[in-house]
């Protein structure tokens, strides 16, 4: 019995086995690697080239690669040009062209550092139409919301991948539309009295928004499904989002892209994904299309490929789906304000003193001016373009 | 000869019957002890006395009975006067003259005439029709005398010479007959090699003892071998044909309980290479973490058998991957052979018998891994009496029972582990492992039956559990379950077969319950069931063969997922049953061509059959297989055949000896295994997918050659080997980059194949025996992998090789053992490795308007070495033979050093910077004590 006590006090004695604590990784020199994004389409327009370096790992990412020589040539002797357009640091082709089928397209990018780099030559996949791009109201993940979907065949069989972008532009009604500027004028630090300056202004009620799809989006078909994506969500809109408080609308774009440029997307996207318990990746370097002249084992990131384009926008509001109207996109608190309360003592702020301090700090417009009574809300609440544009886009149908 | 009654005192049996082989010698002494008597001072007087009468005389003044043969002494005279002389020196000089030798037990005294030369070859038992040559009259010829017990490993005798030298002997060949008696009873020993040093002449004993060997003319040097016993060496010099018996003593060693000296010298005898017993008696000092002894570590510590890390289950042997380990447990498979992630073996050792452990030439009997058998063997039980082990440490207790059933033939051994508590996890210093639990057991029982001498009959029943929860939402639990039934019938001396069956299941569950809707249950199962039929034929003293057929059912249930509660969403979803078969005829020739060539000659011809039910998919050629690229759905009926693979897998060993103790040898070893883990985790982790081969997963196969020198030093009992190796591998199952292996139906899109290559060169010194023994051992070895393609998916790193996960070029191991005095022992362990390869990420990009994280290539990167210290203090308890228990308590520090050895990295984005992390497991010093009793 006695032994069993020694062996008991030894274990109480063990305590603190384990650790976690930083480390100095092996010195893991950074290497600024080039990233290249470029999908040239059969749309004839400036064809895009984005071209960005790697950043050490503590730093985001992003930089753009900047004065680089950026061609694309065709097998049928054509050669265009690119420049870096100023504002986004990315490249488009001088001249509007479009990928034509038969021809095989090779990007060529000379670096200002003097790096070369090619990609392999790419043809265009095969276009193929949207059948049909509509909307539904279902429950995701146990919320409540609208998909996108899409449908969409080949009955050639040629096109067996796809991958989706979009682009979507809502209508933004400011709540509490404002006609008239607010200036706070001859404010008097001591007694704390000012005056009150409002002039007319045009009311900056509607605007719409625009935003990208950020992401990889992507499906294939299969001889088993009849070459055909069906109900592909494209995107899906809780219905309680913001975006969906006016009219709403969406542009599909769907590019078809080689198994190559597919698998290389689907990589990228799964090692960017969370991991859970029962899927741990391998990570690893994702090769692309694009290597090193003279040096292939230089790491460069990306993909040049060219596809087929086609797009579809459709329209839709709330009501539509009977849901209810979803929420501004901030919280509008909407403050009356009396210009003569000058005391906190009363149990009530100082509104005097509030006014000035929302109007001057928090950029708060006036909305309705009775004086001595100020009516006063957010500038999102009150002037759309403060985060929008009031540019009704020509495409744009109510 | 005539039985003899030599003194008027003493009923003296010398008989020597003709025509028997019951012998010719036959004392009927009875022996404690040797030492410690009376050695009575005397005094007489001898002038041209014959020797009996002197002997007689020294009888009477003394209390001391004599036994000899009277026709030793005749024609001898003594001439000298003893003055108060101890009794043992008047011996020694009435004897010096003579070829006369003697010992002395209790109050007897048994002359022996060891040495003697005497042309009369022993009573007709070899050689009865030879001729009879008149005696030799060199009787002053040197005595062979028999040194006292000595724990030494080998004796020399002095210089010996048979027959007498003839100016011009036609014959070249004498023939040497005798007889080898057990020093220490006088009973003969059968089976003892004798054989010149050089292994050129060879016999052995028979069952009462003799042996005939032909000598060349003059001298030779001799050599007996045998298990358990000193080796003797006698250097003879051969006129003619005679005869000479010799003692030899049993080794100290063996006095000790159960120890066996393992195979002396087989490591440089066997024509097999890259084989390692251990003998869990010979562990039992080596310091231990949280006080368990175990076996399997104990592997890892030997060159070329490496695990990823601590508290990391499975083996990478010969730069093999952790699912090439054929893990037998009594003849059936072990899957999980580790509970709670590695850090302890589930194998008992107090049931424990042996563990072999086959690198290269792998017998042709086992087959289905490419790297390695691990064959652990559960000892019988007593047969005579009950028996038990237990012991208690900080978190297991474990006991074992002996119980006998049937006198001296049938017993059961039964043995019980758990751990106590789940207080290990609570003192980790790891925020996600202190609310986890962390329970196991593992239960065996074996029962031996031998029906008589021809039939045996075992069965072994193992149940090993583990249940733990590493996150405070999930909790894994696994468990393997084996039967083994093994007949052993012998049909003549000659020819015996072993019928085997076997089945082991391997099964692991994971329950995740967090998030209302997501709570989830994950089955996964494999079973398998084998039916063997070995048999061995010693066709000839040159060949000896062995062969037989096997056959094994697969069935895996690889993966299913169900909701869990009411309330998830998680949809139900289950991966089809995989089924298989897979069979082998085998045929081995252990054939000795001359005494120095020893060659190993085995094939084993496997066969594997993918079975339905099942559907497959067929994929387009020359393009990643993926979802989109499957171009037909095969539907297969049940027990049809989807695909067959198979080969013939060379085992070929030889073994050539370059003196006595002192051989190289050299190996080809092929090898094809269908069945393939998959794995994610750069170790092996209990979530892992076994997976058989089918129609679009090839076996993998090996083809290992190797090359070995061997020499023991016997005069200090060292073994020195050195042996390299160079592996190729063809098949290799790795995985893209982003696989995802759990619940997915076509799995074969996320697997890529490819080449390995392995090398490496082992050096082990061994020092077995001595107050300080243990061994140091070193590998320098390389593991690669190449995965190329023409498709730039397909391709890693460029389609070039590199390192695999368990690339550790250096590993370096020292497992020492000092005895202090018979009970008290210090031991020390120091390991050294190359820390493993990792893949990091080296930085972010943003694509497709993300930001993501960019991977160096493949295993580009190593995690910091690993080394640790482990001391150890070892008490036996009193050797009283009429105690209770015998007990034995292990005082160890596992990492003395407190070196924080990375168990695992991981990197964690911090406020935008990316910071690595690593885990150890057991940063600092953790002392243990366990107490160990043996009834």
């Amino acid at each position: 019995m006695k032994r069993i006590y020694i062996v008991l006090l030894v274990v109480a004695t063990i305590i603190q086995t384990s650790c976690t604590e930083s480390i100095e990784i092996e010195t893991i020199d950074y290497e600024s690697v080039l990233v290249v994004e470029s999908t040239i389409t059969n749309e004839l327009k400036p064809q895009l080239v984005k071209l960005s370096r790697t950043s050490p790992l503590n730093e985001p990412g992003g930089f753009k690669e900047h004065n680089a020589t950026v061609t694309v040539s065709g097998s049928d002797g054509t050669l265009f040009s690119f420049s870096e357009e100023g504002t986004t640091g990315d490249y488009y082709s001088n001249a509007a062209f479009q990928a034509v089928p038969g021809v095989s397209y090779t990007l060529e990018i000379d670096t200002q550092s003097g790096e070369k780099y090619t990609s392999s030559e790419v043809v265009i996949a095969p276009a193929v139409a949207m059948d049909n791009v509509y909307t539904e109201l279902i429950t995701k993940d146990g919320e409540q919301g609208i998909s996108v979907f899409v449908d969409t065949q080949d009955p050639t069989g040629n096109a067996k991948y796809f991958r989706y972008e979009y682009e979507e532009t809502y209508k933004v009604v400011a709540p509490f539309p404002s006609s008239l500027t607010i200036s706070i004028e001859n404010f008097n630090a001591q007694t704390g009295t000012y005056d009150v300056v409002t002039s007319p202004r045009e009311p900056e009620e509607v605007c719409y928004s625009t935003e990208f799809s950020t992401g990889i989006i992507q499906t294939s078909t299969t001889e088993l499904t009849d070459n055909q994506v069906l109900r592909f969500p494209v995107r899906f809109i809780p219905a309680d989002n913001s975006v969906l408080r006016s009219r709403y609308s969406i542009l599909v774009k769907q590019y078809t892209q080689s198994i190559e440029a597919a698998t290389f997307y689907k990589i990228i996207n799964e090692l960017g994904s969370v991991e859970s318990l029962l899927s741990q990746g391998q990570p690893g370097y994702v090769p692309g299309n694009i290597s090193a002249v003279g040096d292939p084992s230089k790491k460069v990131i990306g993909f040049f490929e060219a596809s087929s384009f086609t797009s579809e926008r459709i329209y839709f509001n709330y009501e539509d789906f009977g849901l209810e109207i979803p929420p501004f996109f901030i919280e509008c608190d909407y403050l009356i304000l009396d210009y003569r309360d000058n005391t906190a003592l009363d149990n009530d702020p100082n509104e005097r003193d509030v006014l000035r301090t929302y109007v001057n700090f928090f950029d708060y417009q006036l909305v309705v001016s009775n004086d001595p009574f100020y009516h006063i809300a957010k500038i999102e609440c009150t002037v759309c373009t403060s985060f929008s544009s009031n540019v009704r886009p020509d495409f744009w149908t109510d | 000869m005539v039985v003899q009654q030599l003194t008027n005192k003493h009923t003296i049996v010398f008989f020597s019957m003709k025509n028997t082989i019951l012998g010719f010698l036959f004392f009927l002494i009875s022996i404690s002890s040797v030492l410690g008597q009376n050695n009575p001072e005397i005094s007489v007087v001898f002038n041209n006395t014959p020797l009996k009468e002197a002997i007689l005389q020294v009888e009477e003044l003394s209390d001391f009975h004599f036994f000899f043969e009277e026709e030793w002494l005749v024609n001898q005279f003594v001439t000298e006067r003893f003055d108060n002389k101890k009794l043992f020196e008047v011996l020694s000089e009435i004897f010096e003259e003579t070829t006369l030798n003697f010992y002395i037990s209790d109050n007897t005294i048994v002359l022996l005439n060891n040495s003697i030369v005497y042309s009369t070859l022993p009573s007709g038992i070899f050689y009865e029709e030879e001729k009879v040559t008149p005696p030799s009259e060199t009787t002053n010829a040197p005595i062979f005398r028999e040194e006292f017990v000595s724990s030494e490993a080998s004796h020399k005798g002095k210089l010996v010479t048979i027959g007498k030298q003839k100016p011009n002997t036609e014959n070249k060949f004498f023939t040497l007959s005798g007889r080898i008696l057990n020093f220490r009873d006088n009973t003969p020993v059968p089976n003892v090699a004798v054989s010149t040093t050089d292994r050129s002449r060879y016999a052995v004993t028979d069952e009462n003892g003799f042996y005939s060997i032909t000598l060349p003319y003059g001298l030779n040097k001799l050599e007996t071998n045998i298990l358990g016993f000193s080796q003797l060496y006698q250097d003879v010099i051969m006129y003619g044909n005679g005869s000479l018996n010799l003692s030899v003593a049993e080794n100290t060693e063996t006095l000790d309980e159960v120890v066996v000296a393992s195979k002396r010298d087989a490591n440089v005898r066997d024509a097999v290479m890259g084989a390692t017993t251990i003998n869990i008696e010979e562990i039992k000092t080596i310091p231990l973490v949280l006080g368990e002894r175990d076996i399997l570590k104990v592997a890892t510590t030997l060159p070329g058998i490496k695990t990823a890390g601590e508290g990391a289950s499975g083996f990478n042997v010969r730069g093999g991957r952790a699912d090439q380990n054929l893990i037998l447990l009594d003849d059936a498979v072990i899957y999980n052979p580790s509970h709670f992630l590695g850090f302890f073996s589930a194998v008992n050792p107090f049931t424990t018998g042996s563990l072999e452990v086959y690198k290269a030439s792998i017998p042709a009997e086992y087959g289905g891994r490419l790297s390695s058998v691990f064959d652990i063997e559960t000892k019988p039980g007593n047969t005579e009496k009950v028996a038990g082990e237990g012991s208690i440490g900080p978190i297991t207790a474990n006991l074992s029972i002996e119980v006998p059933v049937v006198e001296d033939k049938a017993s059961v051994i039964a043995g019980v582990r758990a751990t106590y508590s789940d207080y290990i996890l609570k003192s980790l210093d790891e925020e996600s492992l202190k609310n986890s639990e962390a329970s196991f057991y593992d239960a065996i029982v074996k029962y031996k039956h031998a029906f008589d001498k021809d039939n045996t009959v075992q069965g072994t029943f193992y149940y090993s559990k583990d249940r733990f929860s590493i996150t405070s939402d999930s909790v894994f639990g696994y468990s393997n379950r084996l039967v083994s039934l093994k007949w052993d019938h012998r049909f003549s001396d000659k020819s015996r077969a072993d019928l085997i069956f076997v089945n082991s299941q391997y099964e692991y569950d994971i329950e995740y319950e967090a998030d209302a809707n997501e709570n989830f249950e994950f089955g996964y199962k494999l079973n398998e069931s084998q039916l063997k039929l070995n048999l061995n034929y010693a066709l000839s003293k040159k060949h000896k063969l062995s062969y037989g057929i096997s056959s094994k059912l697969y069935g895996i249930d690889p993966g299913n997922v169900s909701p869990l509660g009411d309330n998830s969403s998680v949809e139900s979803k289950e991966i089809q049953r995989e089924r298989g078969l897979e069979s082998a005829i085998y045929f081995a020739d252990l054939f000795e061509v001359s005494d120095k060539l020893l060659l190993d000659l085995g094939i084993r011809f496997s066969m594997f059959s993918a079975m339905g039910e099942a559907t497959q998919n067929v994929y387009e050629d020359g393009k990643p297989k993926s979802e989109s690229t499957i171009t037909e759905v095969r539907t297969y009926g049940k027990n049809e055949t989807i695909k067959t693979y198979g080969g013939p897998e060379y085992r070929f060993s030889a073994r050539y000896l370059l003196g006595n103790d002192y051989s190289i040898k050299a190996g080809f070893n092929r090898t094809i295994q269908y069945l393939h883990l998959l794995s994610t985790n750069t170790t092996m982790s209990p979530t892992d997918i076994w997976k058989l081969s089918d129609l679009n997963i090839e076996p993998q196969r090996a083809d290992q050659y190797s090359i070995g020198v061997f020499k023991n030093v016997i005069d200090q009992d060292l073994e020195f080997s050195v042996e390299g190796y160079y592996k190729r591998m063809n098949d290799l199952l790795d995985y893209k980059i982003g696989a995802q292996l759990i619940l997915n139906e076509d799995l074969e899109t996320e697997l890529l194949q490819g080449n390995g290559k392995a090398y490496g060169v082992e050096f082990l010194v061994k020092k077995t025996k001595g107050r300080l023994n243990g061994y140091f051992g070193y590998s320098y070895s390389r593991a690669m992998i190449q995965l190329d393609s023409e498709l730039n998916e397909e391709r890693v790193n460029n389609g070039e090789y590199f390192a695999s996960n368990y690339d550790k070029p250096h590993d370096f191991s020292l497992v020492t053992n000092y005895r202090l005095t018979k009970r008290y022992s210090f031991s020390a362990n120091f390991t050294y490795q190359t820390g493993r390869p990792v893949t990091y990420p080296i930085g972010n990009f943003v694509f497709a308007g993300e930001e993501q994280v960019l991977y160096s290539d493949r295993n580009q990167f190593r995690i910091p070495d690993y080394y640790r210290l482990d001391l150890g203090f070892n008490i036996e308890g009193n050797h009283k033979k009429e105690k209770l228990a015998h007990s034995f308590i292990n005082i160890s520090v596992y990492n003395v050093l407190g070196r924080n050895n990375p168990y695992s990295v991981f990197f964690v984005n911090e406020e935008g910077k990316i910071q690595a992390y690593q885990t150890s497991i057991f940063s600092i010093p953790v002392p243990t004590i366990t107490y160990n009793f043996k009834f």
